[in-house]
């Protein structure tokens, strides 16, 4: 008979119906699983949610042994030390003109120069600077932004999660480098609109992710058990909820950085992202393009660095998802 | 209302299992599942597999059918003779003309081992058609017959519904129509009431024993409720922590059991016809993780009946015959157990 | 047509003195959930699952509510602390009934009704100690302070843990011991009264044994009167004094322990007791088996007049059309079917 009930059974505030979730068909499946045994060797330890202090150890080891994911990681560390040290690294001014115009690499610039004379190599690693701190903040908007929303659809459900989802659906819908167009064309361009845009886009997904985390979540009986020991939504949502449901956000907002350089270099390729003189990897595919035979180093640099940078966040955040949930294995 | 018949006892072997070990290598260590396991099934039997969480019995299982999971899991040792012929050795081909045909298992939880976008007789034809090479109209016709075998109301009607449209008891019953589909010579039933209500677990259980003596094949019934074991198995044995620790007769083993795990599981559990309120007697401690089995004998961190100095703590027992013509025990002490009085009822 | 069944404790139940009041009074409760369909998620249908359950609950005793799945005990259960709010009816605690209470008096009450669950591997956060997952009521109802960690220590050992236990995580404890915790979280308040929803029913069966005896002492130790709510009829008639079966949302039958196991009189009952597998081999070959036929049919669409009927072998025209209700009909205690008789089974 439980299996004659709809899943979607819940009461007029949004309870679920307790005599339909029967754990011990789940626990007996899972007790099958106990070959890993807790830090004590305790009997039928499963591998249950991760918690918090071994988490940490045993996640870091799963990484560790992700081959991909660790190179992707070296990547990145790379990038970001470029990218602060670029000064130091970078003998040029990225900014400054000179008549060397398009010249291949040699000695003097090691990655050339670009149409106006600008030390390519210079302008890369600033340009890292501008594709991470656009790629991160915009990250951080869309995470912020998406977990709130999530929670708040999540958690209280009815017509709150009705309205948030279908805005979510309709701003889905649309090709995102259309609206990048229209809300960039009514603020105005730069790099703090790219941010803005992207970040606004970008918390859309992300609040899918954490809303589904929160349905799921919302079943385990410990959330019911604070219930019982009388805690506030608030509580419940922050203290009990967030903490378990945020690893799969973890995991997306990684992804997203990678997305978010990847959607600033095609913004500024089409001209509408960051723009001139700042050095910026699509600004510099964009030139690069025109000169593809003549001076193919103009497009091949800026190319490269979009292209490690996207697949270093690609295999983070792919190796972040293997290591936080051990099922996968 | 029928009462159950006695235990019937031949000598027709189907299945011989000798010193079946097998291990999943896991990031922390390698799991011991199955440690040197020794059992025999015969034709027309129940054969009971009792044990608790981590003791290794569904693995047991799937270990005779080839269906361990190959990266962290193998067979590391032993034999499985069936008809003759060593399971552990066959080719993945020969694994899958048995599958199905010779033996078949019956899973716990029906909902998921039944396809939702097939209908049953789809299923169940499926099988047929796999091993038979039936073709259509045959299939389902077959299919019919042994729905209507399990007792499914309507079979003609119901073999085309979905798995979804059937309730619980039902899809158990369907499930097990899908396993005799070819008559096959044993079935494995993993935990197959565990997930039922009891009123509908007293059925399914007698369509069991029914089918069993229909197509005369044998059962391996892997459970941990001993009410269960009771009432249906001929044979039984006991596993804890991944090794066999009692073997015999369902009577031998309820009655004059010739181990303390066995002993004390008996004496913990509280009886629906047990009108006194005396306090359960709990087996102190938990089953041990088995990445982190104890020395020598594995139940002896729990044992009422241990003793220092003694072989327990380093020695692991041997099983070996303690009575009668097949009561087995791997206790060191076994000879001297004699049931005290509060174990017995 | 309505089930009045006030049933009193029987006298010789309570343990405690005042034997006559009843500390926790469920009357006529009902419980509906919606079946949400669509993208806009209407209410399509309604499931009622739980019809009119009244009884008491006496200081000190065990009710235990049985009966199979989707026969509403958790439901009821949850309803009895509010977790759930009654569709309609009332749950009184020591006279008071807790809907009409608010504010400061409410989280009294709150404080004394207290519940175990049944999985002991979702029922503990699994990202927080032991200590914190304790503390919490404590903390929620401004009940912590410096000897906060003496009292989790002393909770710890009320159970049977070990104080060192507070510093770690779930995943490093075994079911049992995890069970242990949320019995610990459930009487960190003082509580009078424990609902326990299934609270051995996904633990070896080795392990459930020491849990029922920790329940049993505690019971004695603090003074507590259970609701113990499970599917297992063997652990039911070793803990509970009182026994109330249910079956599609209502109980059928209602009575002291004795009473149910020794003479029950409703067939459902009977059925249910004969299913139960024993332990004992020789027993199981001789003994009477009533076996239903067919599954429990769905809540969305009970059958009309009594639930049971549809697979019970004493139906006959008048369980159709009308509902039996919840009364003595001269075996001694509460039974709903027409044709009630006492049949031994056990």
């Amino acid at each position: 008979m439980r299996d004659a009930i709809d899943p979607r059974l819940e009461d007029a505030e949004g309870s679920p119906f307790p005599e339909q979730t029967d754990p011990t068909q789940r626990v007996e499946q899972n007790r099958d699983l106990a070959f890993e045994g807790g830090a004590f060797g305790l009997g039928e330890t499963l591998i249950a949610a991760p918690s918090g202090a071994a988490m940490r150890t045993d996640v870091w080891r799963r990484f560790r042994r992700n081959k991909l994911a660790m190179l992707g990681l070296a990547v990145i560390v790379l990038l970001v030390l470029a990218a602060l040290f670029a000064p130091l690294i970078a003998r040029y001014d990225p900014y400054q003109l000179s008549s060397e115009l398009r010249k291949p690499p040699s000695s003097e610039h090691w990655f050339g120069t670009d149409t106006v004379g600008r030390d390519l190599f210079a302008r890369l690693v600033y340009g890292a600077r501008v594709s991470l701190s656009v790629g991160i903040s915009a990250a951080l908007i869309a995470t912020v932004v998406g977990v709130i929303m999530g929670a708040l659809a999540g958690f209280y459900g009815g017509w709150i999660d009705a309205v948030i989802m279908r805005v979510t659906d309709i701003l889905l819908a649309f090709p995102y480098i259309v609206l990048a167009i229209a809300i960039i064309s009514v603020i105005g361009r730069g790099q703090s609109t790219v941010i803005l845009v992207l970040g606004l886009l970008g918390w859309l997904a992300i609040a899918r992710v954490l809303r589904s985390s929160f349905l799921q979540i919302k079943q385990m009986e410990y959330i019911e058990a604070a219930r019982a020991t009388g805690a506030s939504n608030m509580r419940i949502m922050f203290r009990h909820m967030l903490p378990n449901a945020i690893q799969p956000v973890i995991v997306y907002s990684t992804l997203f950085v990678g997305a978010a350089v990847l959607s600033e270099a095609a913004l500024s390729f089409l001209g509408i992202g960051i723009q001139e003189p700042t050095p910026a990897w699509g600004l510099m595919v964009n030139q690069g393009r025109k000169f593809l035979t003549s001076a193919p180093h103009l497009l091949i640099f800026p190319g490269a660095a979009i292209f490690l940078m996207v697949l270093a966040f690609l295999f983070v955040g792919d190796g972040l998802r293997d290591a936080l949930d051990p099922k996968l294995k | 209302m029928t009462a159950r018949p006695l235990p019937k006892f031949t000598d027709d072997v189907l299945l011989s299992v000798q010193h079946l070990s097998t291990e999943f290598r896991t990031d922390d260590g390698v799991v011991p599942a199955v440690d040197d396991v020794t059992f025999d099934i015969r034709r027309g039997e129940v054969f009971a597999v009792v044990g608790e969480s981590g003791s290794g019995k569904s693995v047991t299982a799937m270990s005779i059918l080839g269906l361990v999971p190959s990266p962290p899991g193998q067979i590391t040792g032993g034999q499985i003779m069936w008809k003759g012929h060593d399971l552990v050795q066959a080719s993945p081909a020969e694994m899958r003309a048995i599958r199905g045909k010779e033996i078949a298992m019956i899973f716990q939880d029906p909902m998921s081992a039944l396809n939702p976008v097939h209908t049953i007789g789809e299923q169940i034809g499926e099988v047929t058609r796999i091993h038979e090479g039936l073709r259509k109209g045959a299939a389902r016709t077959r299919a019919i017959d042994v729905l209507s075998m399990v007792g499914i109301p309507q079979p003609e009607r119901r073999v085309d519904d979905y798995p979804h449209e059937f309730s619980g008891g039902m899809r158990q019953r369907a499930m097990i129509a899908m396993a005799i589909a070819c008559e096959p010579d044993l079935l494995i039933a993993d935990e197959p009431t565990t997930a039922l209500d009891v009123t509908v677990q007293a059925q399914v259980l007698d369509v069991l024993l029914e089918i069993k003596d229909r197509i005369n094949s044998a059962i391996m019934l892997i459970t941990h409720d001993l009410g269960v074991v009771a009432g249906t198995a001929d044979r039984v044995m006991v596993m804890y922590a991944g090794t066999s620790v009692e073997f015999g007769t369902v009577d031998e083993l309820f009655y004059h059991s010739r181990h303390p795990y066995t002993l004390g599981l008996l004496a913990s559990l509280p009886r629906l016809d047990d009108d006194s309120r005396t306090r359960l007697v709990p087996i102190p401690g938990q089953p041990p993780s088995l990445l982190r089995r104890p020395p020598g004998c594995p139940f002896h961190p729990r044992c009422a009946y241990a003793q220092t100095p003694s072989p327990c703590a380093t020695d692991a027992p041997v099983m070996r015959l303690v009575d009668h013509l097949d009561h087995r025990s791997s206790c060191h002490f076994a000879e001297q157990l004699v049931a005290r009085p509060e174990h017995s009822r | 047509m309505s089930a009045e069944t006030t049933v009193g404790a029987a006298p010789s139940a309570a343990s405690g003195p005042e034997a006559n009041a009843p500390i926790l009074r469920a009357e006529h409760l009902v419980k509906e959930f919606a079946i949400r369909g669509g993208s806009m998620m209407r209410t399509v249908n309604k499931v009622q699952a739980v019809s009119d359950v009244s009884f008491d609950l006496a200081r000190g005793e065990t009710l235990g509510v049985v009966g199979e799945s989707g026969c509403g005990k958790s439901t009821t259960g949850r309803m009895l602390l509010d977790l759930l709010h009654p569709t309609s009816g009332t749950v009184s605690f020591e006279g008071s009934p807790i809907a009409e209470l608010s504010g400061r008096d409410l989280r009294r009450v709150r404080q004394r009704l207290q519940i175990v669950f049944q999985d002991p591997y979702s029922s503990l956060n699994p990202r927080m100690t032991v200590a914190a997952t304790l503390s919490e009521p404590l903390r929620v109802h401004g009940q912590w302070n410096s000897d906060g960690p003496e009292r989790i220590a002393a909770l710890l050992d009320l159970v049977g843990l070990s104080p060192e236990h507070a510093r770690r995580y779930p995943h490093e404890f075994s079911g049992g011991q995890r069970q242990r915790v949320g019995i610990a979280r459930a009487i960190a308040l003082e509580p009078s009264v424990v609902v326990l929803d299934e609270p051995v029913s996904a633990l070896d069966v080795s392990i459930q044994a020491g849990i029922v005896n920790l329940l049993s002492e505690l019971q004695e130790r603090l003074g507590l009167s259970y609701v113990f709510i499970a599917h297992d009829l063997s652990v039911v008639r070793h803990i509970a004094d009182r026994v109330a079966v249910m079956y599609l949302g209502k109980i059928v039958e209602i009575g002291s322990r004795d009473e149910v196991y020794g003479s029950p009189s409703h067939p459902y009952t009977q059925a249910l007791l004969s299913a139960v597998p024993v332990p004992d081999p020789g027993k199981e070959r001789t003994r009477r088996r009533i076996v239903l036929e067919g599954d429990v049919p769905s809540p969305i669409d009970p059958p009309s007049g009594c639930r049971f009927r549809t697979r019970c072998p004493k139906a006959e025209a008048i369980c159709a059309d009308e509902e039996p209700a919840l009364i003595d009909r001269g075996t001694g205690h509460p039974t709903a079917c027409h044709f009630a008789e006492v049949e031994v089974v056990l």
